[in-house]
């Protein structure tokens, strides 16, 4: 009998980790960018990431029972990663507010002629934004009677994942702002080509995690990655998450990185798009795939509990 | 202090669900919740297929995930071992649900009786103000019976008013509670027989709710510190 999927936290859980990674990972972007010069597209990626970071814990909010009191949810960080990652997020949506506030609007002139200030001020959102990506694997990654989840590798995927989709995330809304705003350089051509070598890479190493992931997996949880693997998710898993979220965008990616030129709208419209689906469907799935360990009756009976 | 503990014997079981309905008597729980449970499994194939009855409730752990993961410290453990929720202080983050390897907890999403359109019965009317929506609902082992029989000086696990509602209900006589420190209490007698285990213990959490096995011949259980019969 096959297994039933996770139902306990679902696909508003999956948006909060989708989200807050997605949104670190472009202030990651947009702050690496700032260190490698490319100022105008930084300031777009880091004017993306706090926005979409604060979105994500309404999503986590959303999915409690009692949605009033969910700041008492700080009032165990010695133990528990709800209140860690609490902490955590909190500080990078201040650190990453006041960047935003201070370099992009409305008191853009005070970071932009204080290189030195700017530089440490980014730092610290830059250690923040790498925590929060870690932490959304840690919060799952814990839980030892998920041996799904419960692997090293996991914030590491998470990681990467949150980068990539940050660079989705950039990609979709480039062409949105250059519509509106009209701002539009080489500058920010060159960097999104830049972008795009990386995400290809990024992409690379998300496959080759996600393979090493499902070798560690598979002795330890087999019915887990049997669902992704041949099971009920697997036509999301092969389809949606490798094909449609992975391969698809990699592959134009790599066609509009050979052409070196400015790469079109429509292309950074439908890659942004599949990026930030791909990353999505993935914490989706993944939470999905965490099902429970069966209960062992002295080694002769498995019995699987419920949910 | 004492910390309190159960026996499940699987050989006694019969799976009446016995357990649980009574559970649902005492607790008064909405429809979905079932704090004393029996999972029937098949196991083996054909020829060689039996039926197993697992009764499961909440282990009552000493180390327990549930309350290491909750935010809120909502989740509690008291010195006598029983694991409990402050419902006023529950966000209803199913964090703990998440994290319990037993499937011990549930979320009270609302309180609709069995009856659908009909409405409350007055048992239910009476009985579900009692929980919170939007919280986490867990065994606790009728720890209101427990505290209201020790005020009266009565012994949980030997006095039938101060233990927990499945244990006096079940009728093969399959589950015994009382206190695990006390030496000469039934319990941790049964707790020192060889055969007793705790489920899956490699998650770390050491569970207070203990099992003896089906799968074992009855002779040597007649006589304590007899070998164990191979299983
Ligand atoms: S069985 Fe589950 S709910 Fe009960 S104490 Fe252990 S972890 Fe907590
Ligand atoms: S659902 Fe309630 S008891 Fe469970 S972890 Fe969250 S706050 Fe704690």
């Amino acid at each position: 009998m096959e297994a039933i999927p996770q139902s306990v936290w679902r696909w508003k859980i999956a948006a909060y980790l989708f989200l807050a990674g997605t949104g670190a990972g472009a202030l990651i972007v947009g702050i690496l960018g700032d260190f490698t010069g490319y100022v105008v597209s930084a300031k777009i990626s880091v004017a993306l990431g706090v926005p979409l970071v604060a979105l994500s814990t309404w999503f986590l909010i959303l999915d409690l029972g009692h949605p009033e009191k969910f700041f008492t949810a700080v009032l165990h960080p010695s133990t528990s990663w709800i209140s860690r990652g609490f902490l955590i997020v909190s500080a990078l949506l201040i650190s990453g507010g006041v960047l935003t506030i201070l370099w992009i609007w409305p008191c853009g002139r005070i970071l932009d002629g204080n290189q030195g200030l700017r530089m440490a001020v980014e730092i610290i959102v830059l250690g923040l934004a790498v925590a929060t990506c870690v932490y959304t694997g840690i919060l799952i990654g814990i839980v030892v009677s998920r041996p799904f989840w419960n692997n090293p590798l996991l914030p590491v995927l998470f990681l990467i994942s949150a980068v990539s989709t940050g660079i989705g995330g950039l990609f979709f809304i480039t062409p949105i702002v250059r519509a509106t705003l009209g701002v539009s350089s080489s500058e920010t051509a060159r960097f999104l080509i830049h972008l795009e070598w990386a995400d290809m890479i990024l992409l690379l190493s998300e496959g080759i995690t996600i393979y090493l992931y499902l070798t560690v997996v598979y002795s330890r949880a087999p019915e887990a990655a049997g669902l992704l693997l041949r099971g009920k998710l697997s036509g999301m898993f092969w389809g949606g998450f490798l094909g449609a979220g992975l391969f698809i965008p990699a592959l134009i990616e790599l066609f509009d990185w050979a052409d070196q030129k400015t790469p079109p709208l429509l292309a950074l419209l439908i890659t942004g798009t599949l990026l930030l689906a791909g990353g999505f469907l993935m914490r989706l799935l993944i939470l999905a795939a965490g099902i429970r360990s069966p209960l062992i009756v002295r080694a002769r009976f498995r019995v699987r509990p419920g949910f | 202090m004492p910390r309190w503990g159960m026996v499940i014997d699987l050989l006694k079981c019969i799976g009446c669900y016995g357990c649980q309905t009574s559970c649902k008597a005492e607790n008064a729980t909405p429809p979905g919740v079932t704090l004393a449970r029996v999972e029937v499994s098949e196991v083996g194939s054909y020829p060689n297929v039996s039926r197993v009855n697992l009764p499961l409730l909440c282990m009552q752990c000493n180390s327990p995930p549930c309350q290491s993961v909750c935010p809120t410290e909502a989740t509690q453990k008291r010195p006598d071992g029983i694991v409990f929720v402050d419902a006023e202080k529950c966000i209803g983050c199913k964090y703990c649900m998440i994290a319990c390897p037993y499937g011990a907890r549930y979320f009270v999403e609302d309180v609709r009786g069995y009856f659908g359109n009909q409405g409350l019965t007055p048992y239910e009317a009476d009985g579900y103000p009692g929980h919170r929506t939007g919280t986490v609902l867990k065994c606790d082992y009728c720890r209101h019976r427990i505290d209201a029989g020790m005020a009266k000086g009565l012994k949980p696990g030997v006095d039938r008013e101060a233990t927990p509602a499945c244990v006096i209900n079940c009728m093969a006589k399959a589950r015994t509670f009382g206190d695990l420190d006390d030496p000469n209490s039934e319990v941790a007698q049964l707790v020192a027989r060889a055969q007793a285990f705790q489920l899956n213990p490699e998650f770390g959490t050491d569970p207070n709710t203990r099992y003896l096995p089906a799968g074992r011949s009855v002779a040597p259980m007649e006589t304590p510190g007899a070998r164990p019969a191979k299983e």
